[in-house]
């Protein structure tokens, strides 16, 4: 009787992982069919070119070859694993994908990626600016067909630095940071400034702009990476400072570039560094009402060496083929189909990594910033392109952080990113 | 009659009034009772439905209350909110707090950081309000999480929480709702009612009321509240309670129930009510007016028609009972009467014959005599004795055929009119009048005429004529004197005769004796015998004399007592040593109005008289006392009695049973008790004592 009764329950549930199983099995036979002829591609969703306008691109290439091409969107820190995964298999769920610099060494050297084709890499290098294509390099070859010409500016609301009492953006460190007490002892922002120094990657390219106004850099493509440099040292130091001072928000601590962005962009603060996306949110309501500017990152006044001279740091992106793609000759057709000047003259919301591009008077009437950016992009500072590179800035990341959450000074922080960073370059390559 | 309008109307009429004020009344009370049992009801639904939708402002309130708190904990509770107050993330927060705005229906969110320190205004918080101020001072004091603010025309229900982070707090953060209108739109679509807010001086509705009726409900508000009840307005049913419930003791809710359409719809059967109630009306007249047709009108009518018949005289005018209702049965009583009328009509036919027979027949005159002094009947009696000429057929009419009352004797109109005008009568008055040049003794006796009510009608005189007897009476007492004086004359003959005898015979032995011896004393002795004589004559003269001498009494207020003392200073009683006097007057200081020397005569010779008829000595006793008006006195002896013979003749003068005396003493005594208006009499047995009583009225 109870047998009856529990064959009587599990029936229902029987029938519905037979239907399960069968439905995926179906699901698994069409899309293998369709990765068969389809040319996929996996892209980040939230930042750069927007997804719709690499839906139209794809369609357009669809259009113009008759290929149709997949496209999935996904998070920017989900990407790498998905990556990884899509490495794994023989047949990969994507040929063309979209890499963050910092990916390059990993994935070149992990042989997830196949380098770029040399009629391409001689297309880049003859378009597009060396502060760009270098970071895609590994080992003297490219790696990805660059696409994305982001990095960090300085961000002031004119608004409230008119209420500070000042009329423009400081062009160094310590005019920063005098701008910022003022600002604060007026009573028009209890925090005058706000990062993104959450515990995560963005915290790094903080330290690399930061490193690189203090006259040093963290990139290092063939020796070791120093972080005990008096530069990096004078950079947590001025980060420390700028907490203990309260001049920048603590909140910074927990914050990302998107957190980071909404607190300056709401008035919050008066000073921020960021990626190039916020110049497209300044325009959007309910902050096209307020004025904002865009200028290049102050630097140390003893690295102030013209009036131009700054430091950012880089967070371009490149179109890679995967290595076990079986479309690569498609893969890399469609990669700079998508990378291609036309592509980027119709979206110069974003900055385009082609010069030619930039010498469009169409292009300087469309982006009141792009000389700033041009100026920006001579300052730009690569992280280091290792293939360990994530277990160093995770290493990084936690030293920095624990001194600027003050449990540790700036001094032991340094020298136990510099141990664990060295740990990790001593370790046996794969 | 007190109402002499009303006694004029006839009673069919005021029976058919009556029924028709009765139908009226009845459905005029029936009507308003209806009328008002239904109003009663209606309000009674209201004032039920009243008190739900006060319920409802309540727990609107309530809700509205515990739902801000909860809103308010939430937003505190938020991490954002937290960390960006934390922070001061002021703008980010901003943003944050306005998208939580509108879907939490709140007007206004605010934190601060200090009671004088404003973090975040999401609104427009009203910071110089004092209302305001003092609320948050008390907020952060912990004496209160909610309060009410006035500004102007904007009245705000604010609540507050704080904003903690692990243990420290960081501020407060405050959510508003607006009490305006939208608020008491939406407490009505809650409450199913009109509702006005009024707080202080704000009167805060939809204006979905009338203008009149809202401003007298928000007057009427406090009182609402203190009486507890609700009121009708204006078509409006307004109830209040006070709203304590958000902190604020001057403000009131107000509901207001449209009564509108169930007014209408009372209106409406209240007219159709009347309609209907004067239709049955107008049928239960005509009804009540053939129903009394029927039933009273024509029997009451014909009976009326017999009723008047027999007023008129015509007992033989039968009364026909048609039904045994109330108007059959008086009918039939009418009938008995009819019949007892026809018995009593024959009776006093009888009566009057036999009175008519007596008074012709009867010897004494009869006579009445009006106020107005006419002569109103008399039986033939009168008519003989006074010589009245009457009319043809005697006594019996009170018309021109009665005797003038001219024609009565002077004497006789006297009295009558002394009767009539003085409320003078007499009785049995003698009356000396000339009737046909004759004098006649009449005997009048006059009364006054009294109707049935009492009313003096005038006077009845009767008139007996006693000539006859009267002349009798006075043939017999010219008889009764002439003995009286025979034998008064004898008694004096007796009295005379004896001492001239004597003297006779004295003088005849003077006359004889000169020749013998011892004459000179002889002759002296016969002298003193015969001058002894003739004082006895002289003795018996004087007291005849003083009989028949005329009386005057003088009465004066006399003390009873000294009146007996002195009177028993005249008696010698040293002539009766075994005898004595008793006197005993029951009030001693007793005064009565009397003759002293003739009642000391009267009361002196009584007691001799008692001592004389003691031969063996004893006592009188003399007892005096007042009865009423009148002074008894009494002498009483023991001594040998009279027997009734000789008490018949014991006051007659000259009449004596002693050897000696004149027998007048006790004719005196008679006499001036009778000159005082008194009587005296004696009672006394043989050998047993005698008992003189002398009575003497007051008058």
């Amino acid at each position: 009787m109870r047998l009856n009764v529990v064959r009587n329950r599990l029936l229902p549930l029987w029938g519905i992982l037979f239907s399960g199983f069968s439905l995926f099995f179906l699901a698994g036979t069409a899309a293998m069919t369709a990765s068969a002829e389809n040319l996929r591609m996996l892209y980040m969703a939230q930042a750069g070119y927007q997804p719709q306008s690499i839906q139209e691109r794809a369609k357009e290439f669809t259009h113009d070859t008759g290929v149709p091409v997949d496209l999935t969107f996904a998070e920017y820190e989900d990407q790498y694993n998905l990556i990884a995964e899509a490495a794994a298999g023989k047949i990969p769920p994507f040929d063309v994908i979209l890499v963050d610099l910092i990916w390059t060494a990993d994935f070149a050297r992990h042989h997830i990626i196949d380098p770029v084709p040399q009629p391409l890499v001689d297309r880049v290098k003859s378009g597009i600016i060396p502060e760009i294509y270098s970071a895609f390099e590994y080992r003297d070859r490219m790696w990805a067909y660059p696409f994305l010409a982001n990095f960090q500016l300085f961000y002031s609301n004119s608004d409230l630095l008119h209420k500070a009492g000042f009329d423009r953006p400081p062009s160094t460190l310590e005019e920063l940071v005098h701008m910022a007490e003022l600002a604060k002892a007026r009573g028009v922002a209890d925090y005058p400034i706000f990062e993104s120094w959450r515990k995560q990657e963005v915290l790094i390219c903080d330290f690399v702009w930061l490193v690189g106004a203090f006259g040093g850099s963290l990139d290092a493509p063939h020796g070791r990476i120093n972080v005990e440099s008096t530069a990096a040292r004078r950079a947590l130091d001025f980060m420390v400072m700028l907490l203990k001072k309260g001049l920048v928000n603590p909140y910074s601590l927990q914050s990302d570039e998107l957190f980071s962005a909404d607190a300056f962009l709401w008035g919050d603060a008066l000073f921020t560094t960021n990626w190039t996306f916020i110049l497209g949110r300044m325009n959007e309501v309910p902050f096209n009402s307020t004025h904002f500017e865009a200028s290049l990152i102050p630097v140390a006044e003893a690295e102030k060496k013209t009036a131009s001279s700054t430091s950012t740091v880089s967070g371009f992106q490149g179109l890679s083929v995967m290595s076990n793609s079986r479309h690569k000759d498609l893969a890399w057709r469609f990669a700079s189909y998508l990378s291609s000047p036309e592509f980027s003259r119709r979206h110069l919301e974003e900055m385009s990594v082609w010069k030619q591009v930039w010498n469009e008077a169409w292009t300087s009437e469309r982006d009141p910033y792009l000389s700033i950016k041009r100026a920006e992009l001579k300052g730009v500072h690569n992280r280091p392109a290792e293939p360990d590179y994530r277990s160093i800035s995770a290493a990084l990341q936690d030293w920095i952080y624990q001194a600027l959450t003050g449990k540790v000074t700036s001094a032991v922080a340094l020298a136990g990113a510099q141990r664990e960073i060295d740990r990790v370059a001593a370790m046996p390559s794969e | 009659m007190k109402h002499p309008l009303l006694s004029r109307v006839k009673i069919s009429t005021k029976l058919a009034l009556s029924i028709v004020v009765i139908v009226v009344v009845q459905a005029l009370v029936m009507q308003a009772g209806t009328s008002r049992l239904i109003a009663l009801t209606n309000q009674q639904y209201y004032s039920g439905q009243m008190e739900n939708r006060l319920r409802g402002v309540s727990t609107y309130l309530s809700e509205t209350l515990n739902d801000m708190q909860v809103k308010v904990n939430l937003l505190a509770g938020q991490k954002k909110v937290v960390d960006y107050t934390e922070y001061r993330l002021r703008n980010l927060l901003y943003r944050e707090l306005v998208l939580f705005k509108t879907p939490l229906r709140i007007d206004s969110i605010a934190i601060f950081l200090a009671p004088d320190s404003l973090f975040l205004n999401v609104g427009d918080v009203e910071l110089s309000n004092e209302s305001f101020k003092r609320g948050l001072s008390d907020v952060f004091a912990n004496e209160r999480r909610f309060f009410v603010t006035r500004q102007e025309l904007l009245v705000r229900l604010w609540v507050f929480s704080d904003i903690i982070k692990d243990t420290t707090v960081l501020g407060t953060i405050g959510v508003a709702v607006d009490v305006d209108r939208s608020f008491v739109n939406r407490l009505e679509n809650n409450t199913d009612a009109t509702v006005l807010l009024s707080i202080g001086d704000h009167i805060i509705d939809t204006w979905s009321a009338p203008p009149a009726v809202r401003v007298e409900a928000a007057q009427l508000g406090p009182s609402l509240v203190k009486s507890g009840g609700d009121r009708v307005l204006r078509g409006y049913m307004a109830g209040a309670i006070p709203l304590s419930i958000i902190g604020e003791s001057d403000a009131t809710a107000i509901c207001l129930l449209d009564m509108s359409s169930a007014l209408r719809l009372i209106s409406r059967h209240n007219q159709l009510s009347m309609v209907f109630a004067l239709l049955i009306l107008v049928a239960a007249v005509l009804l009540s007016y053939l129903f009394y047709r029927m039933t009273f009108l024509t029997p009451f009518t014909r009976l009326r028609k017999a009723v008047r018949r027999i007023s008129e005289g015509d007992f033989q005018y039968a009364i026909v009972q048609h039904s045994f209702d109330e108007l059959g049965e008086f009918a039939g009583a009418f009938e008995q009467m009819r019949r007892s009328l026809i018995r009593r009509d024959e009776e006093l036919s009888e009566l009057e014959r036999f009175n008519n027979l007596i008074l012709e027949n009867v010897r004494s005159g009869v006579v009445t005599v009006d106020r107005s002094e006419r002569v109103i009947s008399c039986n033939p009696a009168a008519i003989a004795i006074i010589g009245l000429r009457s009319g043809e057929n005697g006594s019996r009419n009170t018309d021109g055929r009665m005797p003038g009352f001219e024609t009565l004797p002077d004497s006789l109109a006297t009295e009558v009119r002394a009767g009539l005008h003085q409320d003078r009568y007499v009785t049995a008055k003698e009356i000396r009048v000339g009737v046909d040049s004759k004098q006649v003794i009449l005997s009048l006796t006059t009364s006054p005429l009294f109707a049935r009510d009492g009313g003096n009608m005038g006077v009845i005189m009767i008139v007996v004529d006693i000539t006859r007897e009267r002349r009798l009476e006075e043939q017999l007492e010219r008889s009764s004197r002439m003995a009286a004086m025979g034998e008064m004359a004898a008694g004096v003959a007796h009295q005379i005769r004896n001492p001239i005898a004597i003297m006779k015979v004295s003088a005849g032995m003077i006359q004889s004796g000169k020749d013998r011896s011892g004459y000179e004393e002889k002759n002296g002795q016969l002298t003193d015998v015969i001058v002894n004589e003739i004082d006895n004559l002289d003795h018996v003269v004087s007291n005849l004399l003083n009989f028949t001498r005329p009386i005057e009494v003088h009465r004066q207020e006399r003390a009873v007592r000294e009146v007996i003392d002195d009177a028993l200073r005249l008696v010698p009683l040293y002539q009766y040593p075994d005898s004595r006097v008793d006197v005993r007057v029951h009030d001693q200081g007793v005064y009565f109005p009397l003759d002293k020397s003739l009642l000391e005569q009267v009361i002196a010779n009584l007691v001799q008289n008692g001592l004389d008829a003691m031969p063996a000595g004893g006592t009188v006793f003399v007892r005096a006392f007042l009865r009423d008006t009148e002074l008894w006195i009494e002498v009483e002896d023991a001594g040998t009695g009279i027997d009734e013979e000789t008490a018949k003749q014991i006051f007659m003068p000259f009449f004596t049973t002693k050897n000696r005396g004149t027998g007048l003493g006790l004719s005196i005594v008679h006499r001036l008790v009778e000159q005082h208006g008194g009587t005296i009499d004696v009672h006394s047995r043989k050998d047993a004592g005698t008992l003189f009583r002398v009575v003497i009225r007051n008058d």
